[in-house]
């Protein structure tokens, strides 16, 4: 018999998923419906304008941040002290700072550590978290407890408070920024897939690969994971929001890249007792900061929008 | 000595503003003959003798400083808020003015006698304290006594070290105090003056860690208040002993933790001046509406150790070329807001009576650079420079200009707590990493920088030079009391520190005080940001 899926559809079932040969019962699966919809939910998606700013200005960081040697207009490393603190003007359309570098160069270059960073981190975390709210959710039983336990356990510590005491313990390198701040998504997002997995785990489709005898690894993945991943999507683009933030905040702190580096939160915190005489040092790599989080901020909300009119 | 602390040369410089401060600290020697000027236009012709000619006498004024991280204790003191708080309060035997020339305050006359070993000062007479208590020389002589006592584990012993000991101060009758020293020390009134910040006499029956709940001293104010986070306010010591000082009625100083929150407090009006200010921020503002800033010379630097037993630096070759790599005037803009003068990589700063006029000063060059590293045989030269937050802005200035010339520096940023931590003898960073940026307080004579510095087994001997000849030239420079002798010895020392460049001192630290010509006049930047308002007036 076939089972309706979590949109409501009668799904025909997939080769190799839940009807394939030597199926028990031919469950039906959700996930066809899931990857029907997929380029329906873009359609939708690019008529609303806040997605495509939002989409734009990710994008838009997303390039500068691959191609900032050839879009700078001066060596955003090189002093100048002679030309310390010049406002913002034809020479230097961002002006220059307290060493004479020019802040639109070091504004584009400064893409590359923070783009370099919390994707990274965002997609460790929500890996890790996925996984961990699927065999939770799926499985239950004692190891779920412990998990959530554990997960419950760590929720309650102020993340970016870890985060940064963290950091500042295993000292300055990107591969440490990228484990650490994905590390304290982990909880977050376990939560959210195992919550989404609980109600998967009700439905006759995961019953019916049970029954055929599908192996658990595969229960998970094939059949389970496609059903969540509108979560975990959601998961993703709100993470890496958070992640931005995180890695502009443990760079402000002096815990991001080595001195010197163009990091947004670096230039903020170097800067920052000069705002009254040269507010062009502090505005701009904010202004940086602000922009890619609010277009990541706006492609979370949409998705997360369009997953919950599902 | 003066300088920052105790048990370290640097304690005062972990934060930015304490660099400022412990500039102060310890004080500076020898002769300041040439200062900065104001910036400002108000008042630069404002002298002391003078300046209630455009002032008025009375009233009060409001300073701004950040709160002290030390206890408001004359003895134990070492950063800036405390030391110049206190010294409104209480007095020297010999107040620093800035220009560095030694100014009687307690002590009336000097001399010296067996070769510069024992040293007699005579005590002002008439001179009473807040509550009444006549000075003496017998409180002189408590005083010393205190600050020679480790128990009190006041900052001065450090300064005192190699020269007093405990037992070496004694009365020659009701107004003499005699000094007699371990050592000849022909400088010595620098440490029993401001110079050595916590020489300030106070009663005999002082307790350490009393004075902000009962300060009692010969100064020009009385503590009216204090609280550690907010601020304090003064009145005029009616007993003052410079009869019709000070001109102010009262003081009040507010402290602002954020530097941005103490500039915009001076540019509103909400304070008449900064205790202490920095150059990079209130240099720019300088000029704009009512703000001055005055500026002078100090003899802080920022010592750029290189070790001379560790590779690469073992070949001196090497040190020279990272010496010849530095455009010193753009480390004095980009660093100190062009506050400073330049260096030239030995100890004598150029308002010690005794610096070399004669050696020719370093300058940036490119091909010398190659050369003397070809000659050493060391091609892409690679360093990791290590520091504390106080000398970032330092570091990476000094990567840029290296990397111009194809020299390769890692930055190895540490928290102050890391790099002044540790075991001095074994590990601590500052003084065993390969190359390294220490923050070090004026002091009033280049002796206190050379012996713990250069000297072999100098306590604080980063670079681990060892040198017998300048061991040999430093004693006998000590030693030496015709200035003539002290600067051949000078110049024998400072020949042999710019060759061999086991620290690359680029510039001079300036100081600098921020104040409104609108609302105050005669408020002077001084080497190390001690306070004297004695002179100073309402606009």
């Amino acid at each position: 018999m076939s089972q309706a899926s979590p949109v409501g559809q009668v799904s025909p079932g997939i080769p190799g998923g839940a009807g394939s040969p030597g199926s028990v019962v031919d469950a039906g699966a959700p996930s066809v419906a899931a990857v029907a919809r997929g380029p329906r939910v873009v359609r939708r998606l690019v008529r609303r304008p806040s997605f495509v700013a939002g989409a734009v200005l990710l994008l838009g960081w997303a390039v500068v941040a691959a191609f900032w040697p050839h879009l700078v207009p001066a060596d955003p490393m090189t002093q100048h002290p002679a030309e310390r603190f010049r406002p913002p003007g034809w020479g230097h359309l961002f002006g220059t700072d307290q060493f004479g570098r020019d802040v639109l160069a070091r504004v584009l270059a400064g893409a590359r550590p923070v783009l370099e960073v919390a994707p990274l981190a965002a997609a460790a975390g929500v890996a890790a978290g996925s996984l961990l709210g699927l065999v939770c959710g799926v499985r239950r039983g004692l190891l779920d407890e412990i998990v959530m336990r554990v997960v419950d356990a760590l929720a309650v510590f102020p993340s970016l408070v870890g985060v940064v005491v963290v950091a500042a313990l295993v000292g300055r390198s990107t591969t440490a920024l990228i484990v650490v701040i994905g590390v304290f998504f982990v909880p977050i997002v376990t939560r959210s897939v195992r919550a989404a997995a609980l109600v998967e785990r009700e439905k006759p489709y995961v019953e019916a690969a049970r029954l055929r005898g599908e192996p658990f690894p595969s229960l998970l993945g094939r059949e389970v994971l496609p059903n969540v991943a509108g979560t975990v999507l959601v998961e993703a683009t709100s993470r890496l929001g958070d992640a931005v933030f995180a890695a502009a905040t443990l760079s402000f702190l002096g815990l991001g890249q080595p001195p010197g580096s163009p990091e947004w939160g670096a230039s903020v915190a170097d800067s920052r007792v000069f705002l009254q005489h040269a507010w062009w040092t502090v505005l701009f790599p904010a202004l940086a900061v602000a922009s890619l989080v609010i277009g990541v901020a706006l492609v979370a909300d949409n998705l997360r929008e369009q997953v919950a009119a599902r | 000595m003066a300088a920052a602390s105790a048990e370290h040369p640097v304690r005062a410089l972990l934060t930015r503003r304490g660099l400022l401060a412990g500039t102060g600290a310890g004080g500076l020697a020898a002769l300041l003959a040439a200062c900065g000027g104001s910036t400002g236009d108000a008042d630069a012709a404002d002298s002391s003798a003078s300046s209630t000619a455009g002032g008025k006498r009375g009233g009060t004024v409001t300073l701004s400083a950040p709160p002290p991280p030390t206890a408001l204790d004359p003895v134990t003191m070492y950063d800036g808020t405390a030391i110049a708080l206190v010294q409104l309060v209480a007095d020297y035997l010999i107040w620093l003015d800035s220009d560095f020339q030694l100014q009687p305050r307690l002590a009336t006359a000097w001399t010296s006698s067996e070769a510069g070993r024992t040293w007699s000062f005579t005590i002002r007479q008439g001179v009473l304290f807040s509550d009444g208590t006549p000075l003496d020389a017998a409180t002189v002589k408590a005083s010393f006594d205190r600050l020679l006592d480790p128990a009190n584990k006041s900052a001065a012993l450090s300064a005192f070290d190699t020269v007093l000991k405990a037992g070496g101060v004694s009365l020659a009758g009701s107004d003499t105090v005699v000094f007699r020293l371990e050592r000849p020390f022909s400088e010595f009134p620098y440490l029993v003056s401001a110079g050595n910040y916590n020489a300030l006499i106070l009663k005999p029956d002082y307790q350490v860690g009393t004075f902000a709940q009962k300060a009692i001293g010969t100064g020009p104010f009385l503590l009216n208040s204090y609280d550690s986070g907010t601020g304090a306010s003064f009145t005029r010591n009616p007993r003052y002993w410079d009869s019709g000082k000070p001109y102010l009625d009262g003081v009040r100083v507010a402290f602002y933790k954020d530097e941005q929150a103490d500039l915009l407090a001076l540019q509103s009006g909400a304070v008449d001046g900064q205790i202490l200010s920095d150059a990079s921020l209130v240099g720019p503002v300088a000029g704009g509406g009512s703000i001055a800033v005055d500026k002078v010379n100090s003899t802080g630097l920022t010592a750029f150790t290189l070790r001379v037993d560790r590779p690469p630096f073992t070949r001196k070759e090497v040190r020279q070329a990272v010496a010849y790599a530095l455009d010193r005037p753009g480390v004095l803009t980009s660093v100190r807001d062009g506050a400073g003068v330049l260096g030239n990589d030995h100890l004598f700063a150029p308002s010690f009576a005794s610096a070399p006029t004669d050696l020719q000063q370093r300058a940036r060059d490119e091909a010398k650079v190659r050369s003397l590293l070809a000659a050493a045989g060391v091609d892409n030269l690679r360093f990791t420079l290590s520091f504390d937050p106080p000398n970032r802005s330092y570091a990476l200035v000094i990567q840029d200009q290296l990397k111009q010339v194809g020299i390769t520096v890692d930055l190895d940023q540490q928290t102050s707590g890391a790099f002044y931590g540790g075991d001095q003898t074994t590990d601590t960073p500052w003084l065993f990493t390969t190359a390294n940026l220490v923050g070090w307080a004026g002091r009033p004579t280049a002796s206190q920088f050379i012996i713990p510095m250069v000297k072999s087994q100098g306590v604080w001997n980063g670079s681990k030079y060892a040198n017998p000849a300048v061991d040999a030239a430093a004693t006998a420079y000590d030693a030496a009391t015709d200035p003539a002798e002290r600067k051949k010895q000078a110049e024998i020392i400072a020949r042999a520190l710019n060759e061999d460049v086991p620290v690359i001192v680029s510039v001079w630290n300036g100081a600098v005080r921020a104040y409104r010509t609108d609302r105050i006049r005669g408020l002077r930047a001084h080497p190390s940001a001690f306070l004297d308002l004695t002179t100073v007036t309402r606009a």
